[in-house]
């Protein structure tokens, strides 16, 4: 059986659908079948695994309807070999915004054990939309949890953490994978290391810091959304960059790769690679 | 010292009283219709407790970040690499580009200057973008004739010229590239190859 990993925290901007999509998009490389269900109402997953576009994008309904009733997810959208992708979009915003639901009734458990053959389904959760942040955790049976240096993002541990002790009486073996840093510039070394002692202090043995940070890379970031590429996939094409100076004398322009995409995937690797063996410890 | 900031408790201790307090209903999803609980305000206990801080482990405090392994994907030989790595021998390599300098008569930095400023292009695209037209136009120079190692017999000596080094980080495949140039056209330097390109008008 797949096991469950929500991806959640309580603030925006800290990386869960770029650890999601890039950490789901590395294990399906390596040969893994993954299953990707979005909660995010904004819908940018579809960014990420380029899927913005694709005709099996219903806006979230197949998502909507596995929570409220337990309805199969259906196909989803193959969004790369070994990789499903069952997306978010309006449909739960309006799932949202249905008074007094809290979420705490959702179905997407029911739904999610109904998907055959994965070996790992990763939830992408909206950032403040508190009912869809339940449905997760309800769903789930790991919580890992994306934060920047900033002290916003580590108080936005406090409100997951309000969450998982919410669902507690509806999923009481959900458990902390562990807290990932992201989006951390190479160069701000000590930033990062009092950012790592800051997370120990406030982790204490609780839940444990991922080894792997994941860097900042804004053009990598960048050229990926626009290409609709994983890291990984933009750090293959490193290679075959053409020089750029002959599209220049040819009139055209260069269609260069960043070159701190491949650190950047080297960083979504490793993580992957932490999160699997983390994974396989708690089986 | 410790670097946790005041008013962020340890996870733990947040989770413990949140396990402490009686159950409570999560919020409704209509904030606006949900009575505002007074004893959260009024209530001292139910503000986040400033903490004394903390003694740091001197092991935390003085550890220095880890050095990552990069991608071993090796160890699994039967996963597909996922990363293809680029192999750059330097000492100096950030991963991505290699530090190398050119020792290139000062006349030939002014040139790469003024084409860089123009073409709003930074130096190492500029001398590239060189370096591609000197491809394209160039024939190659009968080899030199060599005494010993690298030392050439008619290497041409400039008088009165000044040297400047010219340091510039390139990419692994652009270095490659122009050392291929340079064999290719016999030339004794990677320096001679950009002073070349530099003055070829």
């Amino acid at each position: 059986m797949a096991q469950v990993v929500a991806v959640a925290t309580g603030k925006g901007g800290v990386g869960k659908s770029s650890i999601a999509a890039a950490v789901a998009g590395v294990l399906a490389a390596k040969k893994k079948h993954i299953a990707v269900v979005e909660l995010d109402p904004q819908g940018d997953l579809a960014d990420d695994l380029g899927c913005r576009d694709d005709a099996a994008h219903d806006g979230g309904e197949a998502v909507t309807a596995a929570i409220r009733t337990g309805a199969p997810l259906g196909p989803g959208i193959q969004a790369r070999e070994r990789l499903t992708y069952y997306p978010g979009g309006p449909a739960l915003e309006a799932l949202n915004r249905t008074p007094g639901w809290s979420g705490l009734d959702s179905k997407l458990g029911e739904s999610i054990a109904k998907l055959k053959g994965y070996d790992l389904v990763l939830i992408d959760t909206p950032p403040s939309a508190e009912a869809l942040q339940h449905v997760s955790l309800a769903a789930a049976q790991h919580l890992l949890i994306p934060t920047a240096v900033d002290t916003s993002s580590l108080r936005a541990l406090y409100a997951i953490a309000t969450r998982l002790v919410e669902v507690e009486a509806v999923n009481p073996d959900l458990a902390f994978l562990g807290v990932v840093l992201w989006n951390v510039p190479t160069a701000a070394s000590r930033i990062r290391a009092d950012a790592r002692q800051t997370l120990n202090e406030i982790l204490g043995d609780t839940v444990p810091l991922l080894d792997t940070t994941v860097r900042s890379a804004f053009a990598t970031a960048y050229e990926c959304r626009r290409r609709g590429m994983l890291p990984h996939e933009l750090a293959r094409l490193q290679g075959g960059n053409e020089p750029f100076w002959k599209a220049l004398a040819e009139g055209r322009s260069p269609d260069r790769v960043p070159t701190s995409a491949l650190s950047l995937a080297g960083d979504y690797t490793r993580l992957a690679k932490e999160i699997t063996d983390l994974l396989e410890a708690a089986r | 010292m410790s670097s946790q900031p005041a008013g962020l408790p340890k996870l733990g201790d947040h989770l413990a009283r949140l396990h402490q307090r009686p159950a409570e209903p999560p919020a409704p999803a209509e904030e606006a219709t949900r009575p505002a609980d007074v004893s959260e305000v009024a209530e001292p206990a139910a503000r986040t407790p400033r903490r004394p801080r903390l003694v740091v482990d001197p092991e935390v405090g003085e550890r220095t970040p880890k050095v990552l392994p990069g991608p071993r994907l090796e160890d699994a030989p039967s996963m597909t690499p996922v990363v293809t790595a680029v192999p750059v021998d330097s000492s100096q390599s950030d991963g991505a580009t290699v530090k190398t300098s050119f020792s290139i008569p000062g006349r030939c930095l002014e040139r790469l200057r003024q084409l860089a400023h123009d073409r709003h292009m930074s130096q190492a695209d500029t001398l590239m973008y060189e370096l591609a037209r000197l491809e394209a136009e160039a024939v190659p120079e009968e080899p030199m004739e060599t005494l010993v190692g690298k030392f050439t017999v008619s290497a041409p000596a400039r008088a009165h010229e000044t040297i400047t080094i010219l340091p510039m980080r390139l990419s692994a495949k652009n270095l490659a590239a122009l050392e291929e140039l340079r064999e290719r056209l016999h030339l004794p330097s990677r320096s001679a190859l950009v002073a070349k390109a530099l003055t070829t008008p």
